[in-house]
């Protein structure tokens, strides 16, 4: 066995290098548009999306701002709360190419859903002073308290998607998600309104840990709960996992054959698509045996799955404009000197099959490299009714 | 004879055969997962027994059953594999890597075209055995506990994940894969049958092959084995080797069903099979237990599983429900094998 086994674990290592490669690119490049999904019964067909209406890159009105008048780059620092998440790394990405196109730079760091492993990393910010932070917290408790202390030590912190319990937060930006509960809800009450037909929904819980999705669940029910013709059965959280989204969804439909719904609060589209394959109920808007479904946060796959008719419309909870508002307020403070305000909630937008390829959604932004994307202009959150927002920040 | 002694001794073998029946290794864990079937049969208003129903648990579980058979083989030896989750992972991301179509490489190790199907398959699992090879080398030569040397692997190859995939998740695989994941064969899944070939090979393998008694032996006594004339470390070596390779595959069917690759595929796999080898009578000091009990208890876990989300319990009490069905059920047979 010895004989046989050693020499295949070095032709793994030797496989493992020659795959590895020795360098990255220094700015990663998002992946393609996937194709579109398919139903058990059907051949796999991809089809190729026309081009996204995506506006002419804007001019790096960013250009010098990251620059000290040493000429040395200032430092920032990105605290996401796992990295093993799509929405995280394009959001990511964005921030890296906004600082590295104002000459400053941005250190990664990995919480893994460990508030111990945050609050560690934040002090380590700390001892390395940094000269601004970028976070998006595990747990609000905890990160409010590593904040307190980096905001006496003249490091400020901005937050993006949950919100960390501090008064001594410089900002936070989000695209409201108590708001997407309920636009999520009201999809389903104009649906049963002009249809008449009653809805028997499930919820697809992310995480029951995590406030944002509480606040999304808030929301959803404060609109649904009491109409007549809607009934919601909330299944076990996916922790944001492909696999528990597809177990709960082939489980649930197969065994209720009422539920002809879905309200699906996170990025798990082709887990319970797959989920509906598997028990024979993934098809298009108009088919009688189409399960209406309302999915956010309007990733590639919800959108290509929203084009296929498969789902029925987006809640947008962008990564892009949460990014972009986050590098404008650390410019604007840090490196211009000027005040922010505190909170930037932006309502999120109902994406529907005839606008997918709306400007500045980030679902259409894989196979754009990062450092193309545009800055999103002052006028794009004007058009979407949200006017306290940060102004794009210039030398 | 009296008619007396005649009824004695009738009754005695009676009494003798109840008890080959219920002393069988796992006859309590299969009345329990009868017992089971029957609640969650009351309580859903037979939904959790239709046809469809059954197929879709065995469905479901098909993916950690893999997996806890690999654990199995580890865990008869006294040892224990942390890294099985990890590894599934990631040989999910290289698989989804090497298998997709079009669109610029999303890392280094994203080759520009992608790879023969067949070749993707039979790489994802020469790097189970690779890394399963990695973990038996540093336990059965280097006496590395396996709790460290496993758990230390899950990071790196949580890491490994990160650096190929950066986070996304992969689109565009090979349409062979829908056969894999989503194929029927005389109204079975595919997954499934995977699943059964595995345990038919690996109960053929620990009950009627040198190997798997050495395997029993190791666990159960590693210095008399030694003294005994078995090659203990190399033993151990091929035992994290199969684990290693299990996991793989548990991934390939996880890429199949899916039909994407991605980081966040699948959580917590191998806090799962240690459950389902536990809950299937297997001693985790190693030297005992069977295939058919790591199998009633992957079944066990996944009818549970299954019957909370049939029945749509509220899930707030859900994990308190599986937590108290898992207590009564392991002290049940724990209280018999004494």
């Amino acid at each position: 066995m010895k004989k046989i086994v050693i020499p295949l674990l070095a032709l793994v290592t030797v496989v493992s290098i020659i795959f590895a490669g020795c360098t990255q690119s220094a700015t990663p490049t998002a992946p393609t548009t996937p194709t579109a999904p398919t139903t058990p019964t059907e051949p796999s067909t991809p089809s190729e999306p026309s081009a996204p209406a995506t506006p002419e890159p804007v001019l790096n009105p960013y250009e010098g701002l990251g620059i000290k008048p040493d000429g040395t780059p200032y430092r920032f620092a990105h605290v996401p709360l796992f990295l093993y998440n799509e929405w995280v790394a394009m959001g990511h990405g964005y921030l890296m190419s906004v600082f590295e196109r104002a000459g400053a730079t941005i250190d990664l760091f990995n919480s893994n859903l460990d508030a111990a492993v945050e609050m560690a990393t934040l002090q380590d910010i700390q001892a390395n002073e940094y000269d601004g932070i970028a976070i998006l917290p595990v747990d609000s408790a905890s990160a409010g308290a590593s904040i307190d202390s980096l905001w006496a030590a003249g490091i400020p912190a901005v937050s993006w998607d949950y919100k960390p319990a501090s008064d001594n937060l410089l900002c936070h930006c989000e695209e409201d998600q108590y708001l997407l509960g309920k636009l999520g809800g009201q999809f389903f009450v104009d649906y049963v309104d002009r249809t008449g037909e009653p809805l028997k929904i499930l919820e697809l819980w992310a995480s029951m840990a995590q406030d944002g999705c509480i606040r999304r669940h808030n929301g959803f029910h404060s609109v649904v709960d009491g109409n007549p013709l809607i009934t919601v059965v909330e299944s076990a959280p996916t922790n944001h996992a492909l696999e528990p989204a597809q177990t709960i969804v082939l489980d649930q439909f197969s065994a209720d054959p009422e539920l002809n719904a879905l309200w699906a609060m996170a990025d798990t589209v082709e887990g319970y698509t797959q989920g509906l394959a598997f028990c024979d109920r993934r098809y298009p808007i108009g088919h009688p045996k189409h399960v209406v479904i309302f999915t956010g946060p309007g990733e590639p796959g919800s959108l290509q799955a929203l084009r296929d008719g498969i789902v029925d419309a987006v809640g947008s909870m962008s990564c892009w404009v949460e990014c972009d508002l986050v590098s404008k307020a650390l410019l604007t403070y840090v490196c211009l000197g000027e005040d922010v305000p505190s909170e930037q909630f932006v309502p999120p937008i109902l994406i529907g099959p005839d606008d997918t390829y709306q400007p500045y959604l980030y679902g259409n932004m894989r196979g754009v490299p990062f450092d193309e994307w545009p800055i999103i202009p002052d006028s794009y959150y004007e058009s979407r009714g949200f006017s306290d927002y940060i102004p794009t920040p210039s030398k | 004879m009296t008619k007396a002694t005649e009824q004695a001794v009738d009754s005695k073998k009676v009494r003798n055969r109840v008890r080959r029946i219920f002393g069988y290794e796992n006859t309590i864990l299969a009345i329990i997962l009868i017992v089971i079937t029957a609640v969650l049969a009351i309580f859903s208003k037979g939904r959790t027994v239709t046809r469809a129903n059954i197929f879709n648990m065995l469905l479901n579980t098909s993916v950690r059953g893999i997996a806890s058979i690999g654990q199995l083989f580890v865990i008869l030896t006294a040892g224990i594999d942390l890294s099985v989750g990890g590894l599934a992972i990631f040989a999910t991301c290289l698989g989804g890597l090497w298998t997709t179509t079009g669109g610029s490489p999303v890392s280094a190790w994203q080759p520009v075209n992608s790879l023969p199907f067949g070749l993707a398959v039979f790489l994802m699992m020469i790097i189970g055995i690779g890394f399963g090879a990695f973990n038996g080398v540093f336990v059965s030569r280097l006496r590395v506990p396996p709790l460290i040397i496993t758990l230390a692997l899950s990071q790196i190859l949580a890491g490994l994940s990160y650096n190929a995939t950066q986070g996304y998740t992969i689109f565009n695989l090979h349409p062979a894969l829908n056969f894999f994941g989503m194929g029927r064969v005389g109204g079975v899944p595919v997954p499934v049958m995977v699943f059964v070939a595995v345990a038919v090979v690996a109960y053929f393998v620990l009950h009627h092959t040198t190997f798997g008694r050495s395997v029993y032996a190791t666990g159960g006594n590693p210095v008399s084995s030694w003294l005994s004339g078995l090659n203990v470390p190399r033993i151990l070596f091929s035992s994290y080797i199969i684990c290693g390779f299990l996991a793989a595959l548990s991934g390939f069917i996880l890429l199949a069903r899916m039909m994407a690759a991605s980081m966040n595929a699948i959580k917590g796999l191998e806090l799962d099979s240690i459950a389902a080898v536990v809950v299937g009578g297997v001693s985790l000091a190693g030297g005992r237990g069977t295939l058919v009990g790591v199998v009633l208890g992957t079944i066990i876990l996944g009818a549970i599983n299954n019957g909370m989300n049939v029945m749509a319990v509220n899930p707030a009490y859900q994990d308190i429900v599986k937590g108290v069905i898992i207590i009564v059920a392991v002290t049940i047979d724990m209280i018999r094998r004494r």
